[in-house]
């Protein structure tokens, strides 16, 4: 069986790299409709939710670093073949794939539209979002390497940027928004509080990068569990800080909240629109979150078909990117595909590991007895 | 080396093309008409009339406006009023005589009428927060009169950009008291909130008029000094308008108006007020002289709810300290005794005040400007359960009375006040 290391042995990344992809990977959806959904389904108890999500999806991430330790240098798509058959394990990473693809698709066209919406009305959104695939092809193509370093220089920069917004609101805030504290309930906080686990699914990065780390199983798990705890804080500020400036119900009305949050920032007159500066944070983000995700896609592609290069797949997952952002009719249409993809899409990505690690689990204690 | 530039290049012409979609939205700045102030009358000929208060660009000769008997002075801006079926429909139709295309991304304030905030203005607010091009820190005033009329007349003698114009003005709201800045983003939420009610500032056009005889003691004029609507402040010269006061919101119409003074006590209650310089009657001599302190908030306001009765109770403890910048009687209130009768005699003169701005927004105006409202959250697990309370409806039947605690901070650059001719009796050889 072929193997990642094998052929990309020359690239290998550290932990803090590492964080930094899989912070960014998690994290961008914050500026698009993320703090909008939990306003919608938490109400005042949103941020909350947020936290529910980040608690079990750390549970989850423990089961699928487990695995992970249980066959060290090995990505996930790998031990799926191992643990359930090459059949089986091909069709389950033929899902992984077909997920990775259609979320970032998904990722794309919210973006661009986004960006229409409230920066550039006039520009035609395929354009718009081949142009900036484009510049995605071009990073993806530098490879591994390029983009984790660029997401270890840009993170700092991104964190200090979300932080700064938020405090700017301060003059906005008002605690008494975030009560009842239950919001929609306890059923309901509960219910989406596990669901919202989704919102951390991208952690499985590691695992499917994990033959690329110069580090072992433990430290993964470290680099895992450290990455849902950071992007859960500021999941919880940002949703909590809207939910402050913003209260609802006009909370579940706008767009992109976090640009709406930008734009609301006036703290004399010196220090009001900011939203360009924000654009730039948001841009950047964007196109990082698209490339990790087009390098990801096309390196758990390559171990799956047992490919020797990965680079030549890089075009041909772009167009599929963008036709799948192209896809949906409207705006409309795409923000509830979002939504499903926020609620459901990344607790497949939790389920299928676990499922796997508790298959292997109950197998090597057969194979004890 | 040769093939690490080639990739930089490479990578730097690709994320130039991150900025080419830019190229379809290009606009120059002078293909623009920027748009600072936008009013909204009910119109005549089709639904609303939309008056836009247009920037022009600097160095245009034209002459015009001015203040009066100023002379000439240089034109600053243009108003120009169309009448159509929606906002942005009357955008549209400026484009017909305006050469530039109208953009509200600077505008600043909307002003609309009282005909139009009478009838609600949720529908008037909803486009402008779809809007990409209006901020929600937009400023939101009605005016009892035109807004046209308001947007033509506003001519400050001190300032050319109208946006800064209102910022500076509303700044004022912290030493004054006697208005407040309001904006989009807040008054849409207090009209869909369950827990309070809306509020925005007040303007309207002042021809200026001058004082009347009254026939009041001293202090009775002491307690109206400040119980104006825009349009009444006795003044003569100066800008044609007054931003002065509050419009209290029902939901999303017009109920009614608080004056200046009621709008000091009603940020008093709602912890919205910083500082304000206020006269009251003298304690020992009400008919002939009065005193005037700065009073600055000591503490957001203590609410306690209680809804275990039949009906809501909320006491509002509101805490203030106080400077004494006048005693035109000559007693000396600084110290002592005295001291604590005066601090004594305002509280309760401001708490009977703050209660009666409560009570007029209670049975007047059936509308909890307060937010007490939002205090009542803490007792319910769920928005759902809050939500069928019902608190605007119990508003006007809750029992809320508000309590002040003043403490005299300090006295100005005097520690006593000794009277015309001579030491008062008991202070003499101490």
């Amino acid at each position: 069986m072929g193997t990642i290391s094998k052929r990309e042995s020359l690239t290998f990344l550290g932990p803090s790299e590492a964080l930094a992809m899989v912070m960014i990977y998690m994290g961008a959806k914050a500026f698009l409709g993320y703090p909008r959904l939990m306003a919608y389904q938490g109400l005042n108890a949103g941020w909350l939710l947020t936290v529910l999500g980040g608690l079990t999806a750390a549970a989850f991430w423990l089961a699928v670093s487990a695995l992970l330790a249980r066959f060290p240098g090995k990505s996930i798509v790998e031990i799926n073949e191992i643990i359930l058959g090459r059949p089986l394990g091909l069709g389950l990473n033929a899902l992984i794939l077909v997920y990775l693809v259609f979320s970032s698709g998904v990722f794309l066209r919210q973006f661009s539209e986004s960006v229409i919406i409230t920066a550039l009305p006039d520009s035609p959104l395929s354009s718009l979002a081949g142009l900036f695939l484009l510049t995605v092809l071009i990073a993806a193509y530098f490879g591994l390497e390029s983009i984790s370093r660029n997401s270890h220089i840009a993170l700092p920069f991104i964190l200090i940027g979300v932080a700064a917004v938020l405090v700017s609101l301060y003059t906005f805030w008002d605690a008494k928004e975030l009560l009842p504290i239950l919001g929609a309930g306890a059923g309901p906080v509960l219910v989406h509080g596990l669901l919202g686990s989704s919102a951390y699914g991208e952690v499985l990065l590691l695992a499917i990068l994990a033959p690329f780390f110069s580090f072992g199983a433990n430290t993964i798990r470290k680099v895992g569990l450290i990455g849902i705890g950071v992007v859960m804080l500021y999941f919880a500020a940002i949703t909590a800080v809207y939910l402050m400036v913003i209260p609802i119900p006009g909370a579940t009305e706008t767009l992109a909240p976090f640009y709406q949050l930008s734009r609301t920032i006036y703290v004399g007159r010196y220090y009001q629109r900011l939203e360009s500066v924000f654009v730039l944070f948001w841009t950047y983000t964007a196109f990082l979150q698209l490339a990790i995700g087009l390098i990801v896609t096309a390196l758990a592609a390559q171990a799956t078909l047992k490919l020797p290069y990965y680079r030549p797949l890089l075009p041909a997952l772009a167009v599929l990117f963008l036709s799948l952002a192209l896809t949906p009719a409207s705006l409309m249409e795409n923000t509830i595909i979002e939504e499903y993809q926020l609620l459901y899409g990344g607790l497949f990505l939790f389920l299928v590991p676990f499922g796997v690690w508790a298959l292997a689990a109950l197998k090597e204690k057969a194979e004890k007895q | 080396m040769k093939g690490n530039g080639a990739r930089t290049v490479f990578a730097m012409l690709g994320l130039c093309l991150v900025l080419l979609p830019g190229c379809w939205g290009a606009r120059e700045t002078d293909e623009l008409a920027y748009i600072l102030t936008l009013g909204i009358d009910k119109g005549r000929e089709n639904v609303i009339n939309v008056t836009f208060q247009m920037a022009l660009p600097r160095g245009k000769d034209e002459k015009g406006g001015g203040g009066e008997g100023g002379g000439e002075k240089e034109k600053t801006t243009e108003t120009v009023s169309v009448e159509a079926a929606s906002i942005f429909g009357a955008l549209q139709l400026a484009s017909a005589f305006s050469a530039r295309e109208p953009t509200l991304i600077h505008n600043r304030t909307v002003v609309v009428s009282e005909e139009i905030a009478r009838e609600g203005l949720a529908k008037y607010i909803n486009p402008l927060l779809r809007s990409r091009e209006i901020r929600r820190n937009t400023f939101i005033v009605v005016t009892p009169g035109k807004a046209r009329d308001f947007i033509e007349k506003n001519l400050p003698p001190s300032e050319k950009n109208p946006a800064r114009q209102f910022e500076l003005a509303f700044s004022a709201a912290e030493y004054t008291g006697l208005m407040m800045d309001s904006i989009i983003n807040e008054f849409s939420e207090d009209i869909k909130s369950p827990g309070c009610e809306a509020v925005t500032a007040l303007v309207n056009v002042n021809e200026g008029r001058p004082g009347r005889e009254s026939g009041l003691a001293a202090g009775e004029k002491a307690g109206l000094e400040a119980a104006f609507l825009p349009g009444e402040i006795a003044r003569v010269g100066g800008n044609k308008i007054d931003i002065i006061g509050l419009a209290v919101f029902r939901g999303d119409r017009l109920a009614g108006y608080l004056n200046g003074s009621e709008t000091r006590y009603y940020q008093m209650a709602s912890g919205k007020f910083r500082s304000a310089i206020i006269t009251f009657p003298d304690p020992e001599n009400p008919e002939k002289d009065i005193i005037a302190m700065k009073l600055r908030k000591g503490r957001p306001p203590l609410v306690r709810v209680d809804l275990g009765g039949p009906v809501p109770k909320i006491d509002v403890d509101v805490i203030l300290e106080g400077e004494i910048l006048s005693i035109q009687s000559g007693i000396n209130y600084e110290l002592g005794e005295k001291e604590r009768q005066l601090g004594d005699y305002l509280e309760g003169y401001i708490t009977g005040e703050i209660n009666k701005v409560i009570e007029k927004t209670q049975q007047e105006f059936q509308s909890d400007i307060f937010g007490f409202g939002d205090f009542t959250r803490r007792f319910f697990w769920t928005w759902r359960e809050w939500q069928d309370f019902r608190w605007l409806d119990k508003y006007p039947k809750a029992n809320i009375r508000a309590k002040t605690n003043l403490i005299i901070r300090r006295t100005g650059l005097m520690v006593r006040t000794i009277p015309v001719k001579g030491l008062p009796e008991g202070e003499k050889g101490k």
